[in-house]
């Protein structure tokens, strides 16, 4: 197995170290059905041999379509799904892998469900220094609390209040004190900002850059939306069908993206700029993950695709910017 | 171009509101606009700013306890929102076609979506079955499917979400409306299908000449393909300017803090300059200009009186720093 240099990886301290990491997900029909219908099992492979390494303070920035194993990914690192095979090092953690608990702390995408409607903010965030014995008693997760809303741009009395009380954007900074409660080292989030407006969106991200620099986390930031994630990374991965197909620091993925997905993701994001040019057409549609197609399983929708890709799939290959791309036309310089 | 002399839809005045009575508070509040054929009007704003609450007034279907307390609808130079239900009824994918977000509940799941398109072309059509069917086939094709007469024998969830929303968009046309109403066409969608299905809508307003009031919160969608674009603040519309005066000189406070709070691939900006605060809920509205408390240009009137829109430079504002 070929495990990639990223950008970050000469002389830095590696924070998160994952290697090989794979998790399938059983999606077959019922064992009476598979009978009769003659079918075998049908496995989903989420994240397929993923390879990444996140430098201490940095932030891994995370993009691809919905169903391309992001999120598997973050769970995976958060310990909510066990891999099927791969390591994941947490810095300073035990030989098994078993980062201390509170370490990896997540932010979701939606904070309407991620917080329980019937506790108080107080109580939601609380717990957390509870569970994790930061508190020991009532008044002093009291005092904790109140300095945490405020950290996050809340007022202390709003620990009084029940979600529902809250604006989205609000709600979300709910989430993000309910995470750092714990004093983790590492943030997942995992598309923080999607269910709010841009102008929340903009409090939000600002937030989580002032928490990372104060705090020094190193984070796991992902989202579809490119700026979004331009704007929070230092490396930005690609993730194709559960592949990492480009891992390049930001600079060099949006100002000279190398893997002809990475260019088409670029050049279809809806952009304030009125271009006057004819949009580049795209092909087709993401393939099943049920089916992935051999080889390269970008080939279908690949202006470059040869023989090769269609059959032997492409591993990731060193960059001389400390990038890796899996592609075989950029292996064989047949990028335009 | 040449104009035609009444707008496609113009919308006077038009207010909404949580209940019957002139006391009840507003959702919508005396939006005014024209939208001529063949123009594709972006519609933006933030949540709960009343966007959708428009598209929906325009088709009258609010639900109780909304309702349209005042304000007049016309369409093509006809007073659409006096008519009685059953002719609305009939106004609706006949005249106006209509693409909702999520694809997956505009097409009913247990039937084949030929079924659907020829049911819909037969109710605003005098074709017969088997013309119903070739149109069927036609539109499909317009849209995009590949192999389309093979396709109408498919259930909706055999197609993906883009093919999906190509469907949606089919059944919107099935009528031959003059003008089409797509509320947040793009948004369920990932990004590169999102592209081709912008494309398309951009293809459809052109080759039918049919208007489009495009209703998005996503102003990226907005710059690829609108002509105009009305933004809303709070149920009120705050600006409506040609799609390159947004982009570069937005004029209305809050369009350029929106404009400026937005991420962009390639930007170097260390922090995000933010709106403080929150958009204000219904029933919560501050007196005067709803946006002067989070507004960094506010003057001291702005508290008090409530701007209007006025025109400056072929633009229309509501503010009175501007």
């Amino acid at each position: 197995m070929i495990v990639p240099q990223t950008a970050s990886d000469t002389g830095q301290d590696q924070h998160v170290s994952v290697s090989g990491l794979v998790r399938t997900f059983d999606a077959s029909q019922p064992w009476l059905v598979r009978v009769i219908g003659r079918q075998g099992r049908r496995i989903v492979r989420a994240v397929d041999d993923l390879s990444f390494s996140i430098a201490r303070g940095k932030t891994l920035g995370l993009v691809g379509e919905s169903g391309c194993g992001k999120s598997t990914v973050a769970r995976c690192l958060a310990g909510l799904l066990s891999p099927n095979a791969g390591s994941i090092r947490i810095a300073g953690a035990a030989a098994s892998g078993t980062p201390a608990r509170g370490e990896i702390q997540m932010v979701f995408q939606d904070p309407y469900s991620s917080l329980n409607p019937r506790w108080r903010v107080r109580e939601a965030v609380g717990d957390s220094l509870l569970a994790f014995g930061l508190a020991s008693n009532r008044s002093q997760m009291g005092e904790q609390v109140a300095k945490l809303l405020i950290d996050v741009g809340l007022a202390p009395e709003d620990g009084a209040r029940y979600p529902h009380e809250f604006s989205g954007g609000q709600r979300q900074r709910v989430a993000i004190a309910r995470a750092i409660a714990s004093k983790p080292s590492i943030l997942i989030a995992d598309e923080p900002t999607s269910a709010l407006d841009v102008s929340v969106q903009a409090q939000i991200l600002n937030l989580l850059r002032d928490l990372q620099a104060a705090r020094g986390l190193t984070c796991l930031f992902i989202s579809h939306d490119l700026g979004v994630v331009d704007h929070m990374a230092d490396t930005v991965g690609v993730m194709y069908l559960g592949r990492l197909v480009e891992l390049r620091g930001k600079e060099d993925l949006f100002e000279r993206p190398l893997h002809p997905y990475t260019r088409m993701l670029i050049e279809t994001a809806p952009r304030l700029r009125r271009s006057n040019q004819q949009r580049s057409a795209v092909r087709g549609e993401v393939p099943s993950p049920l089916a992935p197609p051999p080889g390269c399983a970008f080939h279908p929708r690949c202006p470059l695709a040869n023989d090769r890709c269609r059959r032997e799939r492409p591993e990731p290959i060193a960059m001389p910017d400390g990038g890796t791309v899996a592609c075989h036309a950029v292996e064989e310089g047949r990028l335009d | 171009m040449n104009r035609p002399a009444a707008p496609l839809l113009d919308l006077r005045a038009l207010t909404v509101r949580l209940g019957r009575s002139e006391r009840s508070p507003s959702v919508l509040d005396q939006i005014t606009l024209a939208l001529q054929a063949g123009e594709i009007m972006g519609l933006v704003g933030e949540s709960g700013a009343g966007k959708s609450m428009t598209g929906a007034a325009i088709i009258d279907l609010l639900e109780a306890p909304l309702t349209k307390t005042g304000g007049e609808i016309w369409l093509n130079g006809d007073r659409i929102d006096d008519l009685p239900e059953s002719a609305k009824r009939k106004l609706r994918g006949a005249k106006i076609g209509m693409i909702f977000q999520d694809p997956a509940t505009s097409l009913n799941p247990v039937l084949t979506i030929g079924h659907q398109l020829t049911e819909t072309i037969r109710q605003h059509t005098d074709l017969d079955h088997r013309q119903a069917h070739d149109r069927a086939v036609d539109l499909l094709a317009d849209v995009g499917i590949p192999s389309p007469a093979e396709r109408l024998g498919s259930y909706p969830h055999e197609f993906s979400g883009g093919m999906r929303q190509r469907v949606v968009i089919a059944l919107a046309l099935a009528g031959n409306p003059d003008l089409i109403i797509a509320d947040e066409p793009t948004t369920a969608l990932d990004v590169s299908i999102q592209a081709q299905i912008i494309t398309l809508l951009k293809d459809v307003a052109a080759e039918r000449g049919a208007g489009v009031l495009l209703i998005t919160h996503d102003l990226g969608v907005i710059a690829e393909i609108a002509d105009r674009v009305a933004v809303m603040y709070a149920g009120r519309i705050v600006e409506i300017a040609p799609m390159a005066d947004i982009l570069d000189a937005p004029h209305h406070p809050y369009t350029k803090a929106l404009m400026r709070s937005i991420p962009l691939v390639g930007d170097r900006r260390e922090r995000l300059p933010q709106i403080q605060g929150a958009m204000p809920r219904v029933g919560a509205r501050p007196p005067g200009c709803a946006f002067h408390p989070r507004c960094p240009s506010r003057l001291d009137r702005c508290d008090r009186d409530r701007p209007d829109l006025e025109t400056k430079d072929g633009v229309r504002v509501a503010c009175w720093a501007v």
